[in-house]
């Protein structure tokens, strides 16, 4: 007996390791759905984490600047100040350094999850680039609120930073261009350590904005329903913070007094915050500059391994009656309600859905919306289904209708 | 769609030899084996030397459900006193199935006098027409599941239609499978936590529940219709339930009952 068997498109090699490492983060949100529950699955928000992660280091950054002096000579008194006689103070440091790690790593696992589950494909490329944009900053505003005490630490972490920025100046062929300068010049090109001290908080202050900016960026290209976390689960990230905070408390003993001729052997830097620096004193900062680049534009070519061509959705001007609901479910914003282009129409204040074509993800969500079929996927419309329904039910027919006449059964 | 998931998927089902069928692991192993040899294309023929399983008798045979005894039922091989070649045995894989309603064994065949074809164990009946199943292409790969026809390979009376994401479907498609003759519709969306596309499982859920439009509508036998919302993770289980769905419309249609809807006491001009 022949049978015509459809089969998957065998995936390239890529593809196939990309879908394994899918069905492993399939997994990991399969098993702790079961122990958290489905809407307070942590592994599933990992963005609506990020977003809570982000209010609640700029809360308690915002807590710290009140006590904090951006002078050389008074940075790390005003920090001991804050951890010894303001009320709460040590908290509220620890607090901060604990929601800096666990926002890296939220970002680390949103990235690793969306890059294996195929969330970056198509127009959803736009976002991914958009979140790799923040990446780098996130990294730098954790160094820089490491170098913000002043102390022998933040000295050293100065260097490596410096070394890091200039270090593309001496790349072969493109150190010609001297892009290192270009980065570094805006930070480092100060005369005395006071108006490096500015610097750096200028950096840390306002990348911590610009980063909030860019992830607000992030959420504009849809309706992410997601985007908030249950209660359940902000009493839980509240829980966890308040005991990472107090089993491993930020005391004085951290701080280390500015010693200029002094190079300590080991710089405690928190791997989380400001893991590229761990590779530093292997790599040294030219090739810690490369390596890091390459690793930034590998990740933003991501996207082009996967191009699906894959037609946006088409509305029907004639059938839609601008009913809104197409608009109120797509989870992408990609249709905008605009005026109806018949004169008519439009003076009695009929709308009409439009597609944003650099938007839509051909998840045909708008279809199932419209009750009047004025939306239709061109890959597979409406009446295909209809028709396959149909057939598949008249082949049976004429089956049973075979097999009875093949016994005798009138 | 790997030959792996797959025998792991009904592995219960293994060892249901007993109504004279080669063992479902080795029918299963021909059958993705060589659909793994072949090679790329989505399209593919392939000579197929046995008859395609169907999922709601192999639902039938599992120990214990449906009046099948646990002990008691004889393998094909160990049959004492069966004549040669009446039985067919794991070789055979010209083996043939036949559905029977359970009704009619109880009624014509007298287990004293049977003959070793006709004591076929009682086996839930397939539904008397397809059913039709929306599934979202990241909540089960259909590949390797279905033939050309889109029928699925396991269950002849299953035609499974791949949509993009749940929230595709509209609800008149369920209501127009219905309409049409097919005993069943169902919908298999991701769980809303994890939806590809955000809003899909959830949206699909509200428009089945009457929250949101377009909204199923009430009237229509719900009996007759289901939504299985399963992690993609977790395939075994929904296979599992599909089978089990099918299983319900078989005793539905065997019980001569009609899909039924529900007299129209007004015009419900927000579910069309």
């Amino acid at each position: 007996m022949k049978r015509l068997v459809v089969k998957s498109s065998r995936p390239g090699r890529y593809l196939r390791f990309r879908e394994s490492c899918g069905r492993c983060v399939s997994l990991l949100e399969f098993y702790a759905a079961r122990f958290f529950g489905e809407t307070s699955n942590p592994f599933a928000l990992t963005g609506a984490l990020i977003v809570a992660l982000m209010v609640v280091s700029a809360i308690t950054g915002i807590a710290m600047l009140l006590h904090y002096t951006p002078t050389p000579e008074t940075a790390v008194q005003s920090v001991r100040r804050l951890t010894d006689h303001v009320y709460l103070g040590s908290l509220v440091r620890a607090l901060h350094r604990t929601s800096a790690d666990l926002l890296v790593i939220s970002i680390l696992f949103h990235l690793f999850r969306n890059w294996a589950t195929g969330r970056y494909t198509g127009p959803r490329s736009r976002n991914w680039v958009i979140g790799l944009l923040a990446l780098p900053l996130i990294g730098i505003i954790g160094w820089s609120g490491y170098v913000l005490p002043w102390d022998e630490r933040g000295m050293v972490l100065l260097a490596w930073g410096r070394e890091i920025a200039y270090g593309p100046d001496q790349w072969p062929i493109l150190g010609w261009l001297r892009p290192g300068s270009i980065i570094g010049w805006p930070l480092f090109s100060v005369s005395n350590e006071a108006d490096q001290l500015l610097r750096i908080f200028a950096l840390h202050v306002g990348g911590a904005f610009v980063a909030i900016w860019l992830v607000l960026r992030h959420l504009r290209p849809g309706t992410p329903p997601r985007a908030r976390l249950p209660l359940a689960v902000w009493i839980g990230l509240a829980l966890l913070l308040l005991v990472i905070a107090a089993m491993l408390p930020l005391e004085n003993e951290d701080l280390l007094t500015f010693n200029p001729f002094g190079q300590p052997a080991t710089v405690r830097v928190d791997a989380l915050v400001s893991f590229p620096l761990l590779f530093y004193p292997i790599f040294g900062g030219s090739f810690l500059a490369f390596l890091i680049l390459l690793v930034w534009i590998g990740l933003a070519w991501l996207p082009r391994f996967e191009r699906r061509k894959v037609p946006a959705a088409v509305v029907s001007e004639i059938a839609c009656t601008g009913c809104g609901l197409c608009y109120n479910d797509c989870p992408y914003g990609a249709i905008a309600m605009m005026p109806h282009r018949d004169p008519l129409k439009r003076s009695r204040g009929r709308e009409i859905a439009k597609i944003l074509l650099r938007s839509c993800n051909s998840c045909g969500i708008c279809v199932g919306s419209c009750s009047f079929g004025a939306i239709e996927l061109p890959a597979l419309m409406t009446g295909e289904i209809l028709s396959r329904i149909e057939g598949a039910l008249r082949a049976d027919r004429e089956t049973t209708a075979k097999e009875h006449l093949s016994e005798g059964v009138v | 769609m790997t030959v792996q998931g797959e025998k792991s998927g009904l592995d219960e089902f293994e060892t249901g030899s007993a109504i004279g069928l080669a063992p479902f692991e080795e029918g299963a192993g021909i059958l993705l084996d060589e659909l793994s040899e072949a090679g790329p294309g989505m399209l593919e023929e392939i000579d197929f030397s046995i008859e395609p399983f169907r999922l709601s008798e192999m639902l039938g045979k599992i120990p214990g459900e449906n009046g099948i005894e646990e002990e008691g039922e004889p393998s094909p091989t160990e049959e004492p006193g069966a004549p040669e070649g009446a039985v067919q045995g794991p070789g055979d894989e010209t083996a043939a199935i036949e559905t029977v309603a359970a009704d009619e064994i109880r009624e014509e065949e007298p287990p004293h006098e049977a003959e070793p074809e006709e004591r076929e164990p009682k086996r839930v009946p397939e539904p008397a027409n397809p059913v039709i199943g929306f599934v979202c292409e990241h909540a089960l790969d259909v590949g390797g599941l279905v033939d050309a026809r889109g029928m699925m390979i396991q269950s002849t009376k299953v035609h499974l239609i791949s949509v993009p994401c749940a929230g595709m479907v509209k609800p008149s498609w369920l209501r127009h499978a219905l309409d049409n003759g097919a005993s069943g519709a169902f919908v298999v969306s991701c769980t809303p936590g994890s939806c590809r596309h955000r809003t899909g499982a959830s949206v699909t859920v509200a428009r089945w529940e009457g929250k949101a439009r377009p909204m199923l509508l009430s009237r229509c036998d719900r009996r007759r219709l289901k939504l299985f919302l399963d992690h993609k993770a977790n395939r075994k289980e929904i296979l599992r339930e599909i089978g089990e769905f099918v299983k319900e419309i078989g005793k539905l249609d065997a019980a001569g009952e009609e899909p039924q809807e529900k007299p129209i006491e007004s015009i419900d001009i927000d579910g069309l």
